[in-house]
């Protein structure tokens, strides 16, 4: 799994039926930084540049640190084998804390 | 299967039932690894009872499911081991390129470099 | 499967019960390319029951493939990566 926040969700009225209406959320992976809390208003120099879409079915906000778990295998469990993603959001994070920051 | 250290942790209130009650690390990767993105952490669930500061060994995909004790846990990444030495023989890949030397500040505690 | 080399091996005396027993080395994937052989920079930790020596190329197969790998990753061993077979010539 990795940790990222929500950027946005994609709307769009023509979906794959195998989507089945789901909800697509846009997250841009957190990069690890300095040791303390991951802000939840983590800015720019703490998310990766690539941004990925992640299927949601738990609901989260725009702005919200998440974690998605990737992988077909993931996609089967969480949502079932047709759907067509390999990401998911597999919670929404309370709280995530860095102990021990990048090395110099 | 990699070599990574602990670096934080990560606490949900909502989140898939199968997660419900885990622990859940950030592993930081000691020698290069790429997920789908370059991020340079993973979360894993922990079921070894490791602590900050601690290198582990991280598996990936299903039998890092298999590890919690049923592979209907939607997750793909779960600490299998807490390390206590890692030995290298910096000279092991006689292949004419650079010595192998972990980057500073990601040597493996206990690292043991032999000639 | 990758190609790799044995670098060292890797001591845990706290693991996972499926994780019992079996030696853990440390591999560095080769690739190779127009400019020939190299070490691509990543490492992995894999299981090893062939008795493979530091220096050793060697071929790692990972997920379920590894698993068929009988010995070092059957599907009661946690291991998503596993020695399965020292290349002697090539």
């Amino acid at each position: 799994m990795i940790l990222a926040k929500v950027v946005g969700t994609v709307w769009g009225a023509r979906q794959a039926a195998s989507l089945g209406g789901r909800r697509i959320v846009e997250v841009r992976p957190v990069v690890l930084g300095p040791a303390g809390p991951v802000p939840h208003d983590a800015t720019e120099d703490r998310l990766a540049d690539a941004s990925l879409l992640a299927v949601d079915p738990l609901g989260a906000d725009e702005g919200q640190l998440v974690l998605v778990a990737i992988g077909s295998r993931v996609r089967d469990l969480c949502l079932g084998p047709d759907v067509t993603t390999k990401h998911c959001v597999i919670a929404i994070v309370d709280a995530a804390e860095v102990v021990e920051g990048e090395p110099a | 299967m990699i070599l990574g250290r602990v670096v934080g942790q990560v606490w949900a209130t909502r989140k898939n039932r199968w997660v419900e009650g885990k622990k859940l690390l950030i592993v930081r990767p000691l020698a290069w690894f790429r997920p789908d993105h370059e991020c340079g952490h993973v979360v894993a669930v922990d079921p070894v009872g490791a602590e900050v500061g601690q290198d582990v060994v991280v598996c990936l995909g299903l039998p890092a499911r298999r590890a919690l004790g049923d592979a209907r846990h939607p997750v793909e990444a779960s600490i299998a081991a807490i390390v206590d030495r890692v030995e290298v023989h910096a000279d092991a890949a006689a292949d004419g390129g650079p010595r192998f030397e972990f980057a500073h500040g990601s040597e493996p505690s206990g690292l043991d470099v032999r000639p | 499967m990758i190609r790799g080399v044995v670098l060292g091996q890797v001591w845990a005396t706290k693991r996972n019960p499926r994780l019992a027993g079996k030696r853990l080395l440390l591999v560095a994937e080769v690739v190779e390319d127009a400019a020939g052989r190299r070490r691509s920079g990543r490492v992995v930790v894999a299981a090893d029951d062939l008795d493979a020596r530091v220096g050793d190329a060697v071929v790692v197969a990972f997920g379920s493939g590894a698993r068929n790998a009988e010995e070092a990753c059957s599907r009661d061993v946690l291991s998503d990566a596993a020695i399965v077979q020292i290349i002697d010539s090539e």
